[in-house]
């Protein structure tokens, strides 16, 4: 088990954002938390990183209880991709070897260098690795946070929204890429995903919350019209397209 | 993660090599502005006496007295406050992402000019000399250093206080900052509105930054501070490289964003609180230099942070020097030409944009 986590409630100013939640997450395994807006899927991606703490439950990341670890125990355990990333007035190279911090001395080893440089070209970034940040558009600074976090080499990943800013050719390399290093490496990745379609073609399991709570999870199967309508609040067809299961919201126009 | 397959990225390591190259020449040109530093003044010594001197090769029996008692002192004090007030601007920037965040545009020197017109006007610690260039003198200079550290921790200590009560947000400590330089500012006003035409100008005296004020003892209490504040700051440079990326992205790599934030506005106050108490307000470099190094070397912090220690002593070297021979004899407290300096330079690399 890489991340057990059990009947976590969190209240932000006396009103509940999260009561209950409780699922884990196994080696090799890619899980997606969907849900509509502000019905707290970054707060759980918070607590989980220990950036909140919860009102009540365990977070346990291995044996551990994430909130006994110190930052940066946190930092070689967990790697974390939020959904805003600042620009600075650094290079693609400097800001993914940030993500060496957690693992690195006094000084940058050879050994950092080329874990960034194997990573930079991983995610296809050799064009841009003496760019700045802030000469960036979205999409590649969200690349670059993706980076960062694999460079971290954590055994888990957190993605708030990994693919909100990305065209669809790099959602779909994205994805296909986390997802193969989550198999070959047997670590996890938890994610929030707005685009049903590819958190259903990239995701081992499903958290689906409603009201601060988790409403169904499990694998494919829980992709029901009528579990998302419940969820969304919008009816749906779930129709199968080139042998993926496509969601398709009824109604508009 | 397994990433066997990495190289050393030559492209890279040829751009950091650039960064080291652009510090080493200006702790080059530092060296050679401390020698002219020396030699220029109300007497001029020749180079090679300077240079005789302070390596003890050949001592100038004439020009040793001088150089010894007050030119490399006052050169010193310049590149020591330099060094200080930028690396305390550099560290407020950077734990408080705002590139106006400075010890000037944060309140902590109106602070102590506060401290220093409480010390002069009501416990009476500024007197008048009869004659000379310096008419007037504080005739007890360690009340009023006191008094203008004291204040400069105090304001200090408002701000911490005020942002703490807001998870110590960035926004509302420059907000409470620049609250404080106005609540201090009316508090020095207010005073000095009482004050008797000796003691306002025993106030107004003391707040114009020089660095001629420091013998050998202060500089070595701020040598040692200066010190002890760089070992800090290079320590947190990959910390401040984390928070330059957002504060939820720094907590993920293992940044304990809201205690670097409040242990670097302390180091960066307690800097500056040495120093102004010393030399009385030099405005300016903390806020600039960070810019000037910014857009020549970019922010990466491990080059940032020397970087801006280097230009911070240049730039209050070279003001320094330059007053000393504006109005030859007459001397100008420096802090008046930093600005005078430091303005036209930051103006052009704003028009000219980042490199």
């Amino acid at each position: 088990m890489i991340l057990d986590i059990n009947d976590v409630s969190f209240t932000y100013r006396s009103s509940d954002v999260l009561h209950d939640v409780s699922f884990s997450v196994q080696p090799g395994e890619v899980v997606s938390i969907l849900g509509p807006n502000g019905v707290g899927k970054t707060t759980l991606l918070r607590c989980i990183n220990a950036i909140l703490a919860p009102k009540a439950g365990d977070i346990l990341v291995g044996d551990d209880n994430i909130l006994s670890l110190s930052r940066m125990e946190v930092a070689r355990r967990i790697g974390y991709v939020a959904q805003q990333c600042e620009k600075a007035r650094l290079t693609v190279f400097d800001a993914i070897l940030l993500g060496r911090r957690p693992h690195m001395g006094w000084s940058v080893s050879d050994t950092d260098l080329k874990i960034v440089e194997s990573a930079i070209r991983m995610l296809e970034l050799e064009d841009l690795s003496l760019r700045y940040t802030d000469e960036m558009s979205g999409g590649e600074l969200q690349k670059v946070s993706i980076a960062r976090a694999l460079v971290q080499e954590p055994r888990l990943l957190l993605l708030d929204e990994p693919t909100s800013s990305l065209d669809l050719k790099n959602q779909i390399d994205i994805l296909s890429t986390i997802r193969a290093v989550v198999k070959s490496h047997q670590v996890s990745a938890v994610m929030t995903m707005h685009d049903l379609n590819l958190a259903i073609r990239f995701s081992d399991r499903f958290i689906l919350l409603k009201d601060g709570t988790i409403y169904e999870a499990g694998g494919q199967d829980v992709i029901r019209p009528e579990v998302i309508e419940e969820v969304y609040g919008l009816p749906v067809f779930v129709e199968t397209v080139a042998g993926h299961p496509v969601v398709v919201p009824d109604g508009g126009r | 993660m397994h990433f066997s397959d990495g190289k050393i990225p030559e492209g890279y390591i040829r751009y950091t090599k650039r960064k080291v190259a652009v510090i080493a020449a200006g702790i080059l040109a530092l060296l050679l502005l401390l020698i002219v530093s020396i030699a220029v003044g109300a007497v001029d010594i020749p180079i090679r006496s300077v240079i005789g001197t302070l390596t003890g090769m050949a001592p100038d029996p004439l020009y040793g007295r001088i150089i010894w008692n007050i030119r490399l002192p006052q050169a010193l004090t310049a590149i020591v406050a330099g060094i200080g007030l930028a690396i305390a601007g550099v560290g407020m920037q950077s734990v408080l992402r705002n590139p106006l965040g400075s010890p000037y545009t944060l309140g902590i020197s109106h602070a102590a000019a506060f401290g220093a017109a409480f010390s002069v006007i009501i416990l009476g610690t500024g007197t008048m000399r009869s004659s000379g260039a310096d008419a007037i003198a504080l005739n007890n200079p360690y009340i009023t250093t006191l008094f203008a550290f004291i204040f400069c921790m105090v304001a200090t200590g408002i701000i911490i206080a005020v942002s703490r009560i807001r998870a110590s947000s960035p926004e509302v400590m420059v907000l409470a900052g620049v609250a404080i330089g106005s609540l201090f500012t009316a508090g020095t006003m207010f005073l000095q509105y009482f004050a008797d035409d000796v003691q306002l100008a025993a106030v107004v005296f003391w707040t114009f930054g020089d660095v001629g004020r420091a013998g050998w003892s202060e500089l070595i209490v701020m040598s040692v501070v200066v010190l002890l504040a760089m070992i800090y700051f290079i320590l947190k440079r990959w910390d401040y490289n984390a928070i330059d990326a957002g504060d939820e992205t720094a907590q993920g790599l293992g940044v304990n964003v809201g205690r670097e934030r409040v242990v670097g506005m302390l180091v960066a106050s307690f800097v500056t609180a040495v120093i102004v108490a010393f030399l009385g307000i030099i405005g300016f470099v903390g806020l600039v230099c960070p810019h000037m190094v910014r857009r020549l070397i970019g922010d990466d912090h491990r080059y940032l942070i020397p970087g801006t220690c280097v230009c911070g002593a240049l730039l209050l070297l070279a003001s320094d020097t330059a007053a000393r021979l504006v109005l030859a004899p007459h001397i100008l407290p420096v802090a008046i030409l930093t600005a005078f300096m430091g303005a036209p330079i930051f103006l052009y690399l704003i028009i000219r944009g980042r490199s």
